[in-house]
């Protein structure tokens, strides 16, 4: 057959029906939404106080106070902590070496919140902007940004129906006073406790962190300058190095003990709280995660 | 769509055998490589050499029917193209044109009115691809009224976005029907766009068609030209956005007059929450449906392209006025061979934003995110620039002309540049003055040189620029020098050197020397640049 007479049937039936493609192509629709805007997640808030251990992720947030885009991020991760409550432990890290997150010498953006942990963690897993998080380091410490860890964090912690992921791991923190309670000088002591619930292969590490909450402080929010911003769950300081140190998993349960001494990064030891984690030292994905608020009072 | 491809391709050759004559093949070719070597001194860093490369090959057969492809080679891509990396075809169409009809399969490039709800375009220097794959259709209903309708998915890199967009497109031309016989001649036209992306997301409800309509009108009569666009888009939060369900809206309007010797124009815009992509959480230049014209002078003096201005697609209101203006030859001021004059302001503000309700802050994800009045201007200037330019040709062999620039850059808000460590991003305000020189020594013979200043006592400081440039005949050679001697830490030099060789549609050009690091931009479009050191090579060929 001559091209010319393939086209031209072609063209013809283009022609006589050029009215039903318009229309075809016309029947565009639009999806409005009214408030409220988000959906509730049924079941996805764990309670840790429960008997039965509940999966727990660590997001590692990567902020700094002069990122006017972070207020946007850590949003988001307040979102997240709504819906998933116990399911979820934050970690917000200040790296060295970015604009971002260098402190100035006086006013309201001179808190220096930077810890040479988690700039070895962002040279690690090739950081590359603000604002992003690790989410369990799963991908080899993949970097999303923050409107990306929603759907991520479901598949974590729920499977295809929608049924919470049983956890291989249960972390039980508990924290007392060595001495004195009331004297803060003195050292605290930090007892973590591994159940194994799973045959795991491979070797784990177990990472043990100390946090701060109600920090106030300067931060770049949007356009303005927020002098009196409240930062929380800020990586203060790591009791057992960066990376931790390796565990053995042949046994059903570890206990490990560590001394706190106030160290000097901290403001306030009572807004403080211990955060541990145990990852795959090949793949580098935590397993699981937990946190325990360091309450002197309790101790008494 | 690969089989159609291959199909027509197989129909091509078969019917190249029959009929040679009826068959035209074209294309166009660039090559660009850089070598990249340490030097603290700028803050470049040694990487491996790049390449990026592409090819256009176009095949038609008589006068409606053509197929086209794109070859793309990107070997170790600077930051920022990273994800370019590798070689494909990245574009192939086949394109049929005939009885008022026009039906191209495979990817197009195109735009409704200005392009605020609808544009995809090509710009391997901005790294921007975002074609559309799929169908579009233009149809000359009769004299006067021209339909489009395009469906398919964008370029996102080497794959596809995950949205799909739909739209339409319909131009009127009154005159054609009724003002037969007036001077003044009116069109209108109006778009409608969607695009569809499955909700995935627990938490926030998204809405998974998206939809958004613009109306334009163009009058002109005589010496004096009228255009507008209004666009309007429904809740379409996404990570530009910070994930609000504002509904978005544009208005452009502009006017001119023009006559021998005079042109004047004035425009505005107003932006708010019209950024518009085709996949939610899409950042940087990737999947843009739409564009957003800018309204400041592009400039191409190297020292005026320093602190440009970046299009705020979030919220923007601002003007521009331009007025050239020709002082006749032989007049007191004019001399004999008269003297162009040129004026540019150009500003833009915040939009107004306010708290959607006491509970709520602005912009605050899965909120409507403000309210904006739509008069009101925002709190901070973003932008403001005035060009003054006077072009004089002293005699037959030489030309001169001079610019003074004064800039204000609002990077505390804007925070597009590159601040130094421990420092924080803040208002810019510059001087920049240049005196550009051209010597005519023979036909095809020229020298040019220019002298440029900025002056500023805000972020790297003062900078200087000197440049000598040869043109003779097809070959050309430069060399020039940017100081920035004001910098805070330590002056530092960009020299360049610069040769080529033009002849008809082909040109290579080498280059060696060091490029700053900063903002490259065009139509309020940019991305970053490096800092680097190497030799560069560039060919471009169309045959």
């Amino acid at each position: 057959m001559d091209l010319v007479l393939i086209l031209q049937v072609l063209f013809d039936m283009i022609k006589n029906n050029i009215y039903i493609i318009f229309f075809f192509l016309f029947s565009l629709s639009c999806d409005k939404i009214s408030a409220p805007f988000t959906e509730g997640c049924l079941n996805c808030c764990g309670d840790s106080e429960n008997q039965k251990p509940i999966k727990t992720i660590l997001i590692e947030e990567f902020t700094g106070h002069k990122c006017s885009n972070c207020p946007n991020g850590t949003r988001i991760i307040e979102n997240i902590i709504d819906t998933y409550c116990d399911h979820v432990v934050v970690l917000a890290c200040h790296p060295f070496n970015q604009d971002f997150t260098s402190p100035n010498e006086s006013g309201p953006l001179a808190t220096d919140f930077r810890t040479t942990q988690t700039t070895e963690i962002a040279e690690e897993f090739g950081f590359w902007g603000f604002p992003s998080a690790l989410l369990n380091r799963i991908n080899n410490g993949e970097f999303f940004q923050p409107f990306e860890l929603n759907t991520e964090i479901h598949n974590l912690l729920f499977d295809e129906n929608n049924n919470p992921i049983p956890p291989d791991l249960d972390i039980k923190i508990s924290v007392s006073s060595g001495s004195d309670p009331i004297i803060t000088s003195a050292p605290i002591v930090t007892s973590i406790e591994i159940e194994k619930l799973n045959e795991l292969n491979g070797e784990y590490k177990l990472a043990v962190v100390v946090s701060e909450d109600f920090i106030v402080s300067g931060q770049y929010d949007g356009n303005e300058l927020i002098e009196d911003y409240e930062h929380n769950h800020v990586y203060r300081s790591a009791i057992n190095g960066t990376w931790g140190e390796l565990i053995d998993l042949t046994e059903k349960t570890i206990v490990k003990h560590y001394d706190l001494i106030n160290p000097n990064e901290i403001n306030d030891i009572s807004n403080c709280t211990i955060v541990a984690y145990v990852y795959n030292n090949e793949t580098n994905e935590i397993i699981q995660a937990a946190k325990k608020k360091i309450d002197l009072f309790e101790q008494l | 769509m690969k089989k159609l491809f291959i199909f027509t391709l197989t129909l091509f050759f078969y019917s190249n055998i029959e009929s040679q004559n009826n068959l035209s093949f074209s294309g166009d070719l660039q090559i660009s490589g850089q070598t990249f070597q340490e030097d603290s001194s700028i803050g470049a860093e040694k990487r491996e050499p790049n390449l990026n490369s592409y090819l256009n090959l176009y095949l038609g057969y008589k006068d409606y029917l053509k197929i086209g492809t794109r070859l793309e080679l990107y070997k170790n891509p600077i930051p920022g193209f990273e994800e370019y990396e590798g070689e494909g075809i990245a574009h192939k169409f086949i394109q049929f044109q005939k009885w008022n009809l026009d039906v191209t399969i495979g990817n197009f490039y195109d735009q409704f009115g200005s392009g605020v709800l609808f544009r995809s375009y090509f710009d391997p220097n901005l790294g921007v691809d975002n074609s559309v794959n799929g169908a579009r259709i233009k149809y000359r209903l009769s004299s006067g009224i021209d339909l489009m309708a395009i469906i398919g998915k964008q370029r996102n890199y080497w794959e596809q976005g995950e949205g799909v967009i739909k739209g339409f497109d319909a131009q009127i031309y009154l005159n054609d029907y009724i003002f037969k016989k007036s001077e003044t001649t009116i069109s209108l036209g109006g778009s409608f766009v969607t695009k569809y992306q499955k909700d995935n997301d627990p938490f926030f409800i998204l809405p998974e068609n998206v939809g958004a309509w613009s109306g334009r009108m163009n009058i002109s009569k005589g010496r004096w030209n009228f255009e507008s666009e209004y666009a309007y888009k429904i809740n379409d939060p996404s990570f530009t956005n910070n994930y609000i369900y504002k509904n978005g809206n544009s208005l452009i309007l502009s006017g001119s007059y023009s006559k021998k010797g005079l042109g004047l124009v004035l425009s505005g815009k107003r932006v708010d929450n019209m950024n518009f992509r085709s996949d939610r959480d899409a950042t940087l230049q990737q999947l843009n449906i739409n564009f957003l014209t800018s309204l400041n002078k592009q400039q191409s003096y190297s020292l005026a392209t320093i602190y440009p201005y970046v299009t705020q697609p979030n919220g923007e209101i601002g003007i521009q006025f331009d007025c050239f203006y020709k002082i006749p030859k032989k007049s007191s001021l004019g001399g004999k061979y008269g003297t162009e004059l040129n004026l540019n302001f150009s500003n833009c503000f915040t939009i107004n934003k306010t708290n959607p309700s006491d509970s709520e802050l602005i912009e605050q994800p899965g909120t409507l995110g403000y309210e904006s009045n739509f008069l009101e201007f925002g709190n901070d200037k973003l932008f403001q620039e005035i060009n003054i330019g006077i072009k004089k040709k002293i005699n037959k062999k030489l030309k001169l002309h001079t610019t003074y620039i004064n800039v204000f850059n609002n990077d505390k808000i804007l925070k597009a540049q590159k601040v130094l460590e421990g420092e924080e991003h803040e208002k810019i305000f510059s001087n920049i003055f240049i005196l550009e020189s051209e010597y005519k020594i023979k036909s095809r013979y020229t020298v040019k040189s220019e002298i440029q200043h900025l002056q500023t006592k805000q972020h790297f400081g003062n900078w200087g620029m000197g440049l000598i440039e040869a043109n003779l005949k097809n070959f050309f050679f430069s060399i020039q020098d940017l100081y920035n001697y004001g910098n805070p830490i330590s002056p530092t030099h960009y020299y360049s050197i610069t040769t080529g060789f033009i002849k008809n549609s082909h040109r290579v050009e080498l280059r060696y020397g060091k490029v700053r690091a900063g903002l490259f931009c065009v139509g309020g479009i940019c991305r970053e640049v490096p800092a680097s050191n190497g030799f560069s090579i560039n060919i471009t060929s169309s045959f």
